[in-house]
């Protein structure tokens, strides 16, 4: 029996569902690869993210630990006068060093991990600006010697009082660069 | 060997912080630390435990032209300064020492 003739118009069918189904791999293909960039993009977007968070995390609770170690020197220290001076001021200070090396640390830390957090010289961050030839830390250090080595309760309370801006000084340098940081962590940025 | 005791710029023990690179210059005039460099002979560093404090521009003034005198190689630096102090301490010249290599002076403004 002879086969029926294939018809132009089934021919044109069959040629329509071939270029279809190849459009639709094409497609498909297409896709699954757009897809799978969009996620590698994300997960290399949160985990940076995450690394900031954590590396973030870290230097507030330095920077609040300092901060309070400056406070509890300032409202503990007693009057140069107070024969308790040496033993009670001596320890408040070493505190003090431990803080800011504990916050020294953990810019340097931030600083090291420059593939997922930008440059902000965050080492230097720890010391504070320069004013004149000395950071805000020195002038921090000055100040403590100043109080020890004072001949009387007037020097004593106004080189402890300086230390206060010094202090302030160290921690708007790091709250500022954290911010900025923060901003290109954001994945909603306002522009 | 000879000996540096930084116990001779506290004040018979009243000061327990070392800042300022003015200061650091001024205490390597005083230890004569160019003439060590020179002589090339192991030095011990001596930093007393009630010092708590060390600021990096301080180190930077001690230490800096003894670092660059060594091909501005910490641990040719280290092997013939031999630093006796606090963990405390230690970490802060080691901060410090980073920078000096890096020719980041804290005060160069």
């Amino acid at each position: 029996m002879a086969e029926a003739p294939v018809s132009s118009a089934q021919q044109i069918g069959w040629v329509i569902s071939g270029l279809a189904i190849a459009a639709s791999l094409a497609w498909n293909a297409f896709n699954w690869r757009h897809t799978n960039k969009k996620a590698l993009e994300t997960r290399s977007a949160n985990f940076k993210s995450d690394q900031w968070a954590s590396a973030r995390a870290r230097i507030e609770a330095a920077l609040d630990s300092f901060s309070e170690a400056v406070e509890s020197l300032l409202i503990s220290t007693p009057k140069r006068s107070d024969p308790t001076f040496d033993d009670k001021f001596a320890p408040l200070n070493l505190t003090l060093s431990i803080k800011h090396g504990a916050l020294s640390d953990a810019l340097s830390d931030a600083q090291k991990n420059s593939l997922y957090i930008s440059d902000r010289g965050w080492d230097d961050l720890a010391y504070g600006p320069l004013a004149g030839a000395e950071t805000s830390w020195d002038r921090i250090l000055s100040a403590l010697d100043d109080v020890s080595t004072a001949t009387n309760d007037e020097a004593a309370a106004a080189a402890l009082a300086s230390i206060k801006a010094h202090r302030a000084a160290v921690r708007q340098g790091i709250v500022d660069a954290v911010r900025i940081e923060t901003g290109t962590h954001d994945p909603t940025p306002l522009y | 060997m000879q000996t540096i005791d930084l116990e001779e710029l506290t004040g018979n023990g009243k000061v327990h912080n070392l800042s300022g690179h003015v200061r650091g210059l001024a205490a390597r005039n005083a230890f004569g630390l160019d003439a060590l460099d020179a002589a090339g002979d192991p030095v011990q560093v001596i930093v007393p435990d009630h010092v708590y404090s060390l600021s990096p521009s301080f180190v930077q003034g001690l230490f800096s032209a003894s670092v660059k005198a060594v091909g501005n190689d910490p641990s040719a630096f280290f092997s013939r300064y031999l630093i006796v102090a606090s963990d405390l301490v230690r970490r802060q010249i080691d901060r410090a020492m980073a920078n000096i290599t890096l020719d980041r002076d804290l005060s160069a403004h």
